[in-house]
Formats: structure tokens, sequence, C-alpha cells
């Protein structure tokens, strides 16, 4: 594992595969508004999970076909820096709510249990505290992150097509 | 005995990449048609350095590092810590890698003194201690105090109260049975939850002390037999463990632990103020079999030959605590690291970490993931010496006091942040690496494909067939689809690497069953036994 992430041209991480896997958290949230009867959806994540799926699989092409030439170090050096923004978009440094030391929004341990784990915990906290406004903000700052994840993305597809 | 250690040398060939398994020829190895990531020559170069790289971990290394590292107890904060980080450094050393160590000042407790009694019926002390067994030979050394981490100290005296698992909802059932455990002695047993939210609900809900037992129904004598004749919890089996709830050291959240750091005050550090005991489930049948009282619901019968009660008493029990907090209560902790320079993308960090301290001889948790490591860092050395150094930075890690918090690699991790957020491409956490033969891993959806595929090129210690083919078997998913992963919520070192700093993480290792977590029966003759008898 070490050497095959040590030794790659481009950073072999799969956000194909991490966009799909996003995906099938929302059945969940939106489970969860409607069973409160709130007004309101998921639908702003939603679309930016889709963006983000479709930067990434441009990005997937992208890299394949770019590896068919040679790239220079610098190319390189610059789409890697991209890729390494991808995750690090979906944190922010206030953290969570509850817990401000955890930046990471995909997973965290859920803070009423500590074993079992809690996916999108800005936005699931949100809703457990029954605030409908704060679970719309939460929502729409995640896809926000989403987006800039995506845009990450987009940045490393760019500097590859050059 | 001939140590093999056949799970730990495949954890290792996961860890460095892993073309092939040994003793399968070159021509036999069906090239994959593509590495993500790289240029057609580059993935044929890779897979020579891989192939390279699979016949280097030798179990032979792994058992003489694994006896090393296991040969006494190593709780972080006591000098057997000094120990394990001069072992690990000189190993890294003696291959050649560039060697460091950082010390931090932790606000770390210990308990000096833990004792329970049962005061009616039947005045007696209970016997806190796992003992000798002996066909263990680490078994009869000093054994480690019955500690939970962090918990408060003191001596009360109470009526007991059976809380089932101690979980937020136990105790509304509680509520709703009209009972208090207001300056109860709680008994709550382990499972469900993190020992740290049980110790947090006790205390908010006004409770004297809590006792935390191994039930058997959860690692004992109704999962299998025990130990020394199988591998689950004997009867005077204990878990120790931390039960604070945070990461690093809780007087400096967000700021390394560097001597002279400004920090809060303990009281407002979020740790237990009540005294928490671990017991083993022959203790807590002194304390259980007489309770009477309230009926429990069904679902709270546990594994011990009686019915349960829930209380309030008759029985009482007596709790009393002592630690070091006024004398000594800030103890030096050490990571170790290794590192080996890329050629091209130095600035570029591959970390790989495993925690180095242990309630025990800890030769699972965690001896088996610090060998890992050590066996991946001998060699990428070697690799470097003929003339394949990997591209990027690798780092290999061990962490101090993961056990009472992850908290050298929290610390490390607020300590480094600016050059982890530059150039962190991932943080590969092996913590248990083996001790079962059922292979799993985790991490962030990024990774997970990168890990399958390396997994499908090592063969299966059963020998059938893969990692990844024995792996896809026992999950019973379908051809098409892949084995369950883990998602990194916590409770390792990857949490500041993964849930602080958003750095893609990725871990693995064999599993299996057993009762000796945070033991002293996780001991190299267990391991040798029942977890990893090669």
């Amino acid at each position: 594992m070490a050497l095959r992430l040590a030794n790659a041209d481009i950073l072999p991480y799969d956000y194909v595969e991490f966009a799909r896997t996003m995906r099938r958290y929302l059945p969940a949230v939106d489970q969860a508004i409607s069973s409160r009867k709130w007004q309101m959806s998921s639908s702003t994540l939603s679309a930016a999970i889709d963006r983000m799926a479709r930067s990434a699989a441009t990005f997937t092409t992208t890299r394949d076909s770019a590896l068919m030439r040679t790239l220079t170090t610098q190319t390189r050096t610059a789409a890697n820096a991209a890729l390494l923004r991808v995750e690090r978009s979906l944190t922010r440094p206030e953290g969570l709510r509850t817990r401000p030391w955890l930046r990471n929004l995909i997973y965290a341990a859920d803070e009423n249990n500590g074993y079992a784990n809690i996916v999108f915990p800005s936005v699931n906290e949100a809703i457990r505290t029954g605030d409908t406004a704060l679970t719309q903000r939460e929502i729409d700052d995640l896809a926000r992150r989403f987006d800039a994840a995506s845009a990450a993305l987009d940045d490393a597809t760019r500097i590859l097509r050059r | 005995m001939t140590i093999h250690s056949a799970f730990l040398a495949h954890a290792a060939r996961v860890a460095i990449a892993a073309a092939g398994a040994v003793g399968i020829i070159a021509a036999q190895i069906q090239a994959p048609v593509t590495m993500p990531g790289y240029s057609a020559a580059g993935a044929e170069a890779e897979g020579r350095v891989e192939a390279a790289a699979i016949a280097l971990p030798a179990p032979g290394n792994a058992g003489q590092y694994a006896r090393a590292l296991s040969r006494e107890p190593h709780v972080s904060g006591t000098p057997a810590q000094a120990r394990t980080r001069d072992y690990v450094i000189e190993r890294m050393r003696s291959w050649g890698l560039e060697t460091s160590v950082r010390a931090y000042e932790v606000w770390m407790p210990h308990p000096t003194s833990v004792r329970v009694w049962r005061v009616s019926p039947d005045a007696r002390e209970l016997q806190l201690a796992e003992g000798p067994i002996s066909a263990d030979s680490t078994s009869s050394l000093p054994e480690v105090l019955p500690i939970n981490g962090y918990g408060g100290s003191g001596d009360v005296t109470g009526e007991v109260v059976y809380v089932n698992y101690g979980l937020i909802e136990d105790y509304a059932t509680l509520d709703s049975l009209g009972v208090s455990v207001r300056g109860k002695i709680v008994l709550a047993r382990y499972g469900r939850s993190f020992r740290g939210i049980k110790a947090r609900e006790a205390e908010r809900h006004a409770a004297a002390a809590l006792l935390i037992y191994s039930d058997p129904q959860d690692d004992g004598f109704v999962r299998g037999d025990v130990y020394p004749a199988g591998p689950m919890r004997p009867a005077q089996g204990i878990q120790r463990g931390s039960v604070f709830n945070g990461a690093g050291d809780p007087t400096t959240p967000g700021t390394p632990s560097r001597k002279g750091a400004a920090r809060i005050a303990p009281a407002q550090a979020g740790v237990s103020r009540i005294p928490v005991v671990p017991i083993s489930y022959g203790n807590a049948t002194e304390l259980l079999r007489d309770v009477r009282g309230t009926a429990i619901p069904q679902s709270w019968q546990g594994g011990l030959p009686f019915r349960y009660h829930v209380g309030p008493g008759p029985v009482t029990a007596r709790v009393a605590v002592a630690t070091d907090t006024a004398t000594a209560p800030f103890k030096t902790i050490w990571d170790t690291f290794g590192i080996i320079r890329g050629t091209e993308f130095p600035d570029e960090m591959i970390i790989i970490g495993g925690h180095r301290d242990a309630w025990g001889p800890g030769a699972a948790d965690n001896v088996s993931g610090t060998v890992s490591v050590l066996e991946a860092a001998r060699t990428v050395a070697e690799l470097a010496k003929r003339g394949m150094r990997p591209k990027r930075t690798i780092v290999f890690a061990t962490w101090d006091a993961e056990e009472w918090g992850v908290i050298g690699s929290t610390e490390y991790v607020e300590d480094d942040t600016v050059r982890l957020l530059r150039g962190g491409v991932a943080y590969l956490n092996q913590d248990v690496a083996a001790q079962g033969p059922s292979f799993g891993g985790g991490g962030s959806p990024s990774l997970r494909a990168t890990l399958r595929s390396l997994a499908r090129l090592v063969d299966d210690p059963s020998g059938k067939g893969s990692v990844y083919d024995v792996w896809h078997r026992a999950s019973g998913v379908s051809d098409t689809a892949e084995p369950p992963m883990g998602d990194p919520g916590g409770g390792s070192d990857f949490a500041g690497f993964y849930n602080h700093l958003g750095i893609p993480h990725a871990d693995w290792g064999f599993g299996g069953a057993g009762g000796v977590y945070h033991s002293a029966y996780d001991s190299r003759h267990w391991m040798e036994t029942f977890g990893d008898p090669g």
C-alpha cells in the first residue's frame, strides 16, 4: 500500500467510488427529514455530490489518457497538489458544532456512543437537535464543501490537459 | 518453538505493496491490465519493485521483533516505554533509515491503588488481578493495575445498581422503572458503546462510582473455551482502557503538549470525576449475584449463570482509587519516526504508523501493528539500498499513549499540522495487524480500491486463493459486490490525520475471535497458540 501510493505518477485516489459512496448516505438523510415532516430537502447536497461524481469521472478519464504521454515532474506535482485538496475541502476549520477538534464532515464517531459512527456528522447532528434552520444551513454548508472538492478535481483535470 | 507469524508477515506484505506471494514465480503472476495513476512504463517498474518487496517480509523477522516487544507490559508513561522506543529506533537505524523521536509532556495521571470491596452481605475485598497462567510466561510478571485511564479518584461506598451496557437508552429505561443511580455504585457491562460514554453517562446521572465488567456473553465462556484452554476471556480476565472521550492530551486541546505549553485546568478538560474501575466477570459475580430489587428487562440478562436484577442493593460495595494526580500527573511520551526520503516528490508523504503502548504485554494490541510497521520499514530501506528508492517520502511511525486517548499521534499531528496539510498523501494505520485469520479493512472511500487491488495480489495464508478471494467469500456478498469496509469514525491513531485534518486514511489487518483485549493475557503465548500460530 505504501509503495503503490509512494511511486504513482498521479495519486491513485478513487473519487468515483468516493462520490458513489457518499450518494448512498443521502436516502437516510431524506428519511430523517421526512419523518420529522420538515418542509426541506437535501437537494443542494445531492446536486453537489452529483457534480463531484461527474468531476471525478472526467478527471479519471483525463488522468488515464494523460498517463499515455510523458508528463513533466512540474505537471505531476501540480496535479497531485490539486488532488491533495479534494478531501481537505471536506473539512472545516471550526469543526463540528459538538466537537470542534473534529473537522472532517464525512465521518465521525457518534458522540452518544463512541463506537458507532455517524456519516455527514454536521448534518445528521443538526437533524438530531430538531432545528430545521440549522439543518438547512448544515446541508448547504456541506454542499459548498463538496463543490470545493469538485473544483479541486477540476483543477487537476485542467492541469493534466495542458 | 519456531515462530512463523504468518498473518503478521502477510499484513506487512499488504503494507508495503505486494505484487504476489512468496513462492510464486513471476511468470505465474497475472500482470494487472492497468495500475491507476501509473503510466505503462511506470506500472511495469512498479511491478518489479513490488515483486522485490513481497519477497522481503520474513516471518522469522516478524517473530523476533514480536518477542522482543511483547516481553513485558509497556504502559505509556512507564520506563518500559523508553525501552520499546529504544528498540524501535535501534532497529530502524540499523537498516539505514533516518530516525527521530518526539517527546511530549502529557497530563496523564496513573492510578497508584485500585481496590473494590463487597461491603455487604459478607464483607470481603475482591481480587482485582488476572494472575499467572503457567504456560504464559509474561503473566507471572508484575501485573498492570486494573486501570480505566482518566477515571477519577476517591473512596466511595453505596448500593449496587446494574445498568446493562450503561447506554443513554439504558438510563432512560431505569428512569421508566423508577430507579435512580444517584450516589450508587453502578455496574455496567462492556460492549455496545465506548467505555468513555459509559463513564460520562454514569457521572451525568450522579453515580458515586462506575464498575465496568466483561460479561461472558460478550467475550467469555458463552463465546468459546476460555484461556488457556481456548482464546476467550477467563473469569479473572480484565479489560483495561481509557474513559477519556476526546483525542490527545486533555489539557492541550488543539495544540501540541510541548514542555511549557499553555494548558487548561484538568477540571475543564472533560475527564471523569468519579472512580471508574474495570473488573472481571468473576468479580462481577460476587456483586451481581445477590442484587435484587427491580426486575430487569429481558434483554438485560447476560451470560452469568443466575438471574440478573437491577437493584438497588441490597448488595453494597466500596470503590477506592488513588492516583498520582497531586504528585506526578505529567508523563513524558515518545513518538518514533523512521524516514525514507522520496526521490521525486520529497515533500509528499505517506505515513504508516501504529501505536507502541499497551495495557500489558500487548502481543496483538499493538505489538502486531508495531511489527508490521517495522517490517515495512526494513523492506523499503532494503529496496532503497538496491536502487529502488520511493518517489515520495515514506514515514514509519510508532505512537505512544494511544491507549489513553490517541495521544501520541494527536500531539504529533497538532505539532506538524502545516507540513501534513501541505504534503500528507495518506495515513496508513496498523492497529492490531494480526490476531486471527480474517482479513478486514477500512478507511476513506478514496483509498478502498487501492487496498482491494493489493489484497487481490497477496496469497491468503489459508492457501485458498488471494487475501481478497477469502475476504470476499467470508463477507457473503454477491460476486459483483465488494466486501464491506469500515468507516473511519475514531478510536485509533488515524483520528488526528483523518478526522482532524482530512488526510485520506486506510487500515487493515487479520482479525479473529478472542477475549484477551487489554488483558495481561494479550501475550506472545496467546498469539502463538490462538492468534497467529503460523
